[in-house]
């Protein structure tokens, strides 16, 4: 009698495995990057500013963070700086948004303008697959400079109220 | 007008309970005014002030001219007139005037004496209370009897929107929450109802434009959560400019919890909220003055408690939205718009 034929060998659960130990590693890579690029720019002790998800630390006067994030299958290098928090004033509002759409129209790179919650970031995004090593440190370092550029312009002209005093 | 001022004075001398009522029409034909518009109520809260009076008279209120209007003393007219507390109401602990007074434009009216500070202090701790937002701490103003609350933003945020609800500490220890209902950046206030109907301890609003260098000043907080602290100070700069803002700077004691607190005059009136420090600086600290913010105080009080909480409020950008209701802020396009009652957690 002729013997069953079995099913295929490799098992979904293993390829998931090995999937997931294939990101564990990608993302560990990537923040032993962030850590040693923030060694080199002298944080002495990076581990300092880890968080659930990367690092957090504060540079001149702002925030910035660098974290690595899943994204369905994928996982995205994020870095972020705050530039301002976004003024209540409707007549700022709307030259500020515009202003930093024309920005990100003329941007080349990763390095974009964004809006979260009431304030203005400067982020750039990328897949951790694609990314080059010495890209990790490469991001950050334009974030902040970004960030410290936008904050001296942006700052003067949006950081402020129409209103009068009575 | 003068004549008629003393006898609201000489008539509030003789009784016990320190008001008096008089009509809406009696008061505005004795101004020299026939109909009440919002200048002949600035000009006759100014007029009463300077006599040392509040009126219960606003441009929404009364509604029609025949209603009364409550004339009661000041705090610092009364504190003058008799030693003790300014709480008149006995045994109720709460500040009799329920009223909501822009401050007037007099800039000659003598301060109390020097041994009215304590009064004015203790009265100030009794309507201020301790506000708690995420891990932070910050100070509020009760201005207004039914339980409007003045306070920074910056103690009302979170996760980078405002919250829409706090929780809220009387100087009783009492807990109760308190709803936010509107705020700005970079003025850096919030304004907030408490979430049972009052009559709560209050304090008035007073003319910070008539501020003078090395005036001294009062304010309260709860630095590093030492509760209900006072601390005195004088005013350093009316007028100085600090992240956009023309603020208060002051040299009166503040640290964070101090932020949102009251700082009053020697009148024992609100002239700013305490806001930002530069670190290491004892002349550096700024407070935001109230007037940057008085015709948002009138909106909400005008609408209401139950009206402000029904108006659409934009958690990005502090909006309320009083005419529309969207699902999207007017002001800054944010989706993150609430109305109504938070439930209760």
């Amino acid at each position: 009698m002729a013997a069953k034929r079995t099913a295929p060998t490799t098992k979904p659960t293993n390829r998931a495995q090995r999937a997931a130990t294939k990101r564990r590693k990608l993302r560990a890579h990537a923040l032993a990057q962030v850590a040693d690029h923030l060694r080199a720019s002298g944080f002495d002790n990076p581990d300092e500013f880890k968080t659930k998800e990367g690092y957090r630390f504060e540079f001149d006067d702002f925030a910035v963070f660098a974290s690595v994030q899943a994204e369905g299958r994928d996982l995205v290098y994020l870095v972020g700086a705050e530039v301002m928090p976004m003024p209540s004033d409707g007549d700022l509002v709307v030259p500020l948004m515009r202003e930093l759409l024309e920005m990100n129209a003329m941007a080349r790179g990763p390095v974009r303008f964004a809006i979260d919650g009431d304030t203005v970031w400067v982020v750039a995004v990328d897949l951790v697959d694609l990314l080059p090593d010495a890209d990790y440190g490469r991001c950050i370092d334009a974030v902040i400079a970004w960030a410290g550029q936008a904050q001296e312009t942006l700052r003067k002209k949006y950081h402020r109220t129409t209103r009068k005093r009575r | 007008m003068s004549a008629y001022l003393d006898s609201l004075v000489r008539s509030l001398a003789r009784r016990s309970e320190q008001t008096v009522h008089v009509r809406l029409r009696t008061l505005l034909r004795e101004f020299g005014y026939g109909r009440r518009h919002p200048s002949a109520v600035a000009f006759i809260q100014g007029a009463l002030r300077e006599r040392g009076l509040s009126a219960d008279l606003t441009v929404h209120r009364p509604a029609r001219l025949d209603d009364r209007v409550a004339v009661r003393l000041l705090p610092a007219a009364r504190a003058r007139r008799a030693a003790g507390p300014p709480r008149a109401a006995p045994g109720t602990g709460m500040a009799p005037a329920p009223s909501f007074e822009p401050p007037s434009r007099v800039r000659d009216v003598a301060p109390p004496p020097a041994d009215n500070e304590s009064t004015i202090a203790e009265a100030a701790v009794q309507a201020t209370v301790r506000i708690e937002c995420g891990d932070g701490i910050g100070a509020g103003a009760i201005v207004h009897p039914d339980g409007l609350v003045l306070t920074a933003r910056h103690v009302v945020r979170d996760g980078g929107l405002t919250c829409r609800q706090v929780a809220v500490r009387l100087a009783d220890g009492k807990r109760l929450r308190g709803i936010v209902v509107r705020s700005h950046w970079p003025l850096d206030f919030a304004l907030l109802w408490l979430d049972r109907p009052g009559p709560f301890a209050w304090l008035p609003l007073g003319d910070a434009t008539a501020l003078r260098v090395a005036e001294p000043l009062i304010a309260v907080g709860h630095p590093s959560a030492l509760t209900n602290t006072v601390s005195r100070g004088v005013v350093s700069n009316p007028r100085s400019q600090y992240w956009g803002v023309e603020c208060l700077q002051t040299d009166t004691a503040m640290a964070e919890g101090n932020s949102g607190g009251p700082v009053l005059n020697l009148r024992g009136e609100v002239v700013a909220v305490s806001a930002w420090q530069v670190e290491d600086l004892d002349g550096g600290k700024f407070a935001v003055p109230v007037d940057w913010y008085l015709d948002d105080i009138a909106e909400v009080l005008s609408l209401g408690r139950s009206g402000s909480l029904k108006a659409p409020y934009c958690l990005a950008c502090g909006h309320l939205e009083t005419k529309r209701q969207l699902g999207w802020c007017p002001v800054c396009g944010a989706d993150a718009v609430v109305h109504g009652r938070p439930r209760k957690r």
